[in-house]
């Protein structure tokens, strides 16, 4: 299963090829680029460009617009690729669906926007498509604004569930200077305020073939698919490389910036009891085992069948709804544990002492040993799915940049140890990193 | 045109062979994969529609209490350590109705057969020695949690708007209103629910469906004397009556905390099927409509042209004989959609569609009828697809078609085949329309 293919090409652009039997490709072509990027400096010119939340999404949106095609079904020459205004515009999802391809997709997270398509045939013409519109960021400022009220209906969808509201405002507490501070899809106000020319600063700064990798699952030739790309690649101008942008990280401190919300919490008219989220904000180290220790850990407090779970049900945390995870991304992440309760200080009291006992004593062996078995568990199932055993590919490509770490940090899940994990408590479950988000029911 | 071959290969490799052995009826597929897929499930049918969903209700609460732990796993945590520890995911045991046909089942994803019995020992002991049995603290616990997720229903708005709309519009199979469900709860003893469950369990038909790499032989030595113990009835049981949209109102506008509309619409069909071919026709139908999703009129022209909606499908509902339009948007915005819906729905009502769509469309449908696509995108050489379609097919009877069976009707499905099922089938001046929001009447 990991003899994953990897070969650099000539423009920058990263390839691994992962062969399988599935009846189904998949093709996934991603940058690291998503939602918590809000400021960077582009170093062809210098400038510092200033994003509103939300820009990483839109322009996900927006991408997918192709040119129309001429007389001659070829695409027309154009000599600005924002015009004011264009009749007859193709888009990707329909180039690609109407080409055979199955499903056809793209999201944004935190620190990636991921577009890919899986099909039986065509697809390494669809995949020329998909670079097609991919690489070339062809914008009609009038198709670009309408774009907007889409995408506040999205954000208005999002804002509708509850549940998603209250992490939005764990997420404003916990963050300072951080994008995750916000929605990744933004928030209503600053949806409005994306501009076009911020958006094709992105697409010159963080879609840069160097910057980006594409990840193959399937019966497909690695050099087959190489050479598709290249040509491809080079008919759009971007065959040659241009080096990746630096890093651009915001600068978080570990602690969070609010502690808890109990004065003035979430009101919501669509749920019936109150219910805390407890959230540590976790500043990530490039280590894959820092990654673990956070899915660890997350297991280990809040995951079924933790004994640490057990013993918080027995104290008198609702065990209907009390759950925990933990996740990462590049830069950060997060473990949290939530439940409904009438008695939040409670719940509150509950959680730290719990988690202080862990900090001070360590989780016993054989709560991570549980762990372990649950994590290799879900990660058993992920391995029969394309698209799951994709997904974990590309968040791994984006973690450590490596797409292949996915199958070190499986084979280093059998082995990190109690003592490798627990090294690690006094930073990830640091009290000062800890956020409390409450949201209850709005009265009548 | 020709079938496509290649597809035909892989779906004869997902077709099931149908056995009776001890008690039950096997439907075994044999796949080439590292994990075994295997449901275990005790179909029984009901009276009516409303005494499976009373049953159902009470089945569920059982379960849950069931989930609490047993003297040798005295927790629900120690139950989950128990599959997890032979690297089996807990799928709990789960109950399904389709209107008076009621299963109670437990579904197993394993990679070792080793960790068969070593379930069943589990599942045993949940059945014949739970903690909710001799101690009546845990069964009120269990009686509040279920209570509670009745009422938490209300945050769940897409769901909700649809229960409501079922409930309203298809009384005949999902009547029972929270409050109902809520008495029954209230009223029930936990060794009332062992009798109904005992009930239910011996009164079933059961059925094991497997895909896997495992023999047929051992399938039925590991799992059948382990499952007849429970039930043993080997009847085949017909599919439910497809059922009406009894009469059309006016547009009903629910009440509820959802800020956005949850808007639903139903074109009742106006004739009953009577042949595979027609249903084949109608899923390109639907396909023109909205069942594409993106490339869909419905999304191109509601989405795209007028940026109203985020997202808009409609679904074929065969059982419920209707069209079922969905989708959720802000409040201002209703009447707008209604008649851009009107014109779309008109237009594939009259066939006006090109045989370039019909081609695009049915080249979709086609495709897609190879995969489940969800949270993941399960592939028809999978145990997990190849089993979920047997579900549907031999125990949920909600399919009366394999996929091979099913992809054979509809690749010969052509465009004035569905044209003149749209003409025979599609009434654009007949529909249902139910909203559900925080501002009611839009």
């Amino acid at each position: 299963m990991n003899d994953i293919s990897y070969q650099e090409l000539e423009s920058g652009l990263k390839l691994y090829v992962l062969p399988s039997p599935s009846p189904v490709q998949l093709y996934q072509l991603f940058t690291p680029f998503g939602g918590d990027i809000l400021r960077y400096c582009d170093q062809m010119d210098g400038k510092e460009m200033i994003l509103e939340p939300g820009s990483a999404h839109y322009f996900e949106h927006v991408l997918f617009i192709m040119p129309p095609l001429g007389k001659d079904r070829k695409p027309v020459k154009w000599r600005t690729s924002t015009p004011k205004t264009k009749r007859n515009l193709r888009d990707g999802l329909t180039e690609l669906k109407n080409n055979k391809a199955i499903v056809v997709n793209a999201y944004t997270w935190n620190d990636i926007t991921n577009y890919w398509f899986a099909g039986r045939q065509n697809n390494l013409e669809n995949l020329e498509t998909m670079l097609d519109f991919v690489f070339t960021a062809y914008l009609p400022q009038d198709r670009f604004k309408k774009e907007v009220t889409t995408i506040l209906d999205e954000a208005r969808r999002s804002e509708n569930d509850a549940s998603t509201k209250q992490f939005n405002a764990w997420a404003l507490q916990a963050y300072r200077n951080h994008g995750a501070r916000y929605p990744v899809i933004g928030t209503l106000e600053s949806i409005k305020r994306i501009a076009l020319e911020d958006v094709l600063s992105i697409h010159s700064m963080f879609y840069r073939p160097s910057n980006m990798s594409l990840v193959v699952i399937g019966n497909v030739s690695a050099d087959v698919v190489a050479e598709r790309v290249s040509k491809k690649l080079t008919a759009l101008g971007k065959g040659t490389y241009a080096p990746p942008p630096q890093e651009v990280l915001e600068k978080e401190p570990a602690e969070v910036a609010v502690a808890d919300n109990f004065l003035s919490p979430v009101l919501r008219a669509d749920i019936i009891r109150p219910n805390v989220i407890a959230g540590w904000k976790v500043i990530m180290q490039p280590s894959i085992d820092r990654h673990l220790a956070v899915m660890f850990a997350g297991q280990v407090l809040g995951g079924m069948g933790s004994k640490i779970r057990e013993r918080l049900v027995s104290q008198g945390i609702d065990e209907r709804t009390f759950g925990g995870e933990g996740h990462t991304f590049r830069d950060h992440g997060q473990i949290a544990v939530g439940a409904d309760t009438n008695d939040p200080a409670r719940f509150k009291e509950l959680i730290m002492n719990t988690v202080d006992a862990a900090v001070r004593k360590g989780f016993p062996p054989e709560e991570i040993e549980y762990a372990r078995n649950s994590l290799l568990t879900d990660e058993d199932s992920a391995a029969d799915d394309i698209l799951e055993l994709g997904r974990r590919l590309v968040r791994w490509g984006v973690l450590t940049r490596n797409p292949r770490d996915y199958f070190t940090a499986l084979r280093r899940t059998e082995t990190i140890t109690a003592d490798d994990i627990n090294a690690q408590l006094s930073d990830i479950l640091n009290p000062e990193h800890l956020s409390f988000s409450l949201m209850v029911p709005e009265k009548k | 045109m020709p079938l496509d071959q290649a597809v035909i290969q892989l779906l004869e490799r997902a077709e099931f062979s149908q056995h009776i052995v001890k008690g039950a009826r096997v439907s075994y597929n044999r796949a080439e994969s590292a994990r075994h897929v295997a449901y275990v499930c005790f179909t029984r049918r009901y009276e009516t529609s409303l005494a499976a969903q009373s049953t159902e209700t009470l089945l569920d609460l059982y379960l849950r209490a069931l989930l609490k732990g047993t003297s040798r796993h005295p927790s629900s945590d120690a139950l989950t350590r128990a599959f997890r520890g032979v690297r089996v995911e807990q799928s709990a045991l789960f109950t399904d109705r389709n209107q008076d046909l009621l299963t109670m089942g437990l579904p197993l994803k394993f990679s070792s057969m080793d960790a068969v019995a070593q379930i069943f020992d589990v599942v045993d002991e949940m059945l014949s020695n739970p903690r909710a049995a001799t101690d009546g603290s845990v069964f009120e616990n269990v009686r509040k949690e279920h209570l509670d997720s009745i009422e938490d229903r209300i945050g769940n708005h897409d769901a909700r708007a649809s229960t409501l709309f079922f409930r309203k519009f298809f009384p005949q199979s999902a009547a029972l209103e929270d409050e109902d469900e809520k008495t029954i709860v209230k009223e029930a003893t936990f060794h009332s629910l062992q009798r109904i469950a005992k009930e239910h369990l011996s009164g079933s038909a059961v059925t094991l469906l497997y895909s896997g790499h495992a023999d047929l032989s051992d399938i039925v030595e590991q799992f059948l004397s382990r499952v007849t113990v429970y039930g043993h009835g080997t009847e085949a049981l017909p599919a439910p009556e497809v059922e009406w949209l009894p009469k059309v109102t006016g547009p009903v506008h629910e009440c509820g905390p959802s800020q956005q509309m949850q808007f639903i619409r139903a074109y009742p069909l106006e004739d009953a099927l009577r042949h595979p071919e027609d249903w084949a026709a109608l899923k390109l139908v639907n396909q023109l409509l909205g069942g594409s999703g993106w490339t869909s009129p419905l999304m191109q022209i509601i989405r795209e042209k007028h940026h109203l909606v985020y997202g808009i499908r409609s679904l074929y509902l065969p059982k419920k004989n209707v069209i079922f339009i969905s989708t959720s948007h802000e409040p201002a915005v209703y009447t707008k959609i209604v008649e851009l819906m009107d014109g779309i729905v008109a237009d594939i009502a009259e066939g006006s569609f090109s045989d370039d769509a019909f081609g695009k469309a049915k080249a979709q449908l086609l495709e897609e009828h190879l995969v489940s696509y969800g949270h993941g995108l399960s592939t028809c050489d999978q145990p997990d697809f190849r089993v979920n379609n047997a579900y549907n097919q031999f125990v949920r009877r909600a399919v009366d078609l394999s996929r091979l069976e099913s992809y054979r009707i509809l690749a010969a499905v052509q465009p004035s085949d569905a044209r003149h099922a749209a003409q025979r089938f599609l009434d654009p001046m007949r529909s249902q329309i139910f909203t559900y929001s925080k501002s009611g009447n839009p």
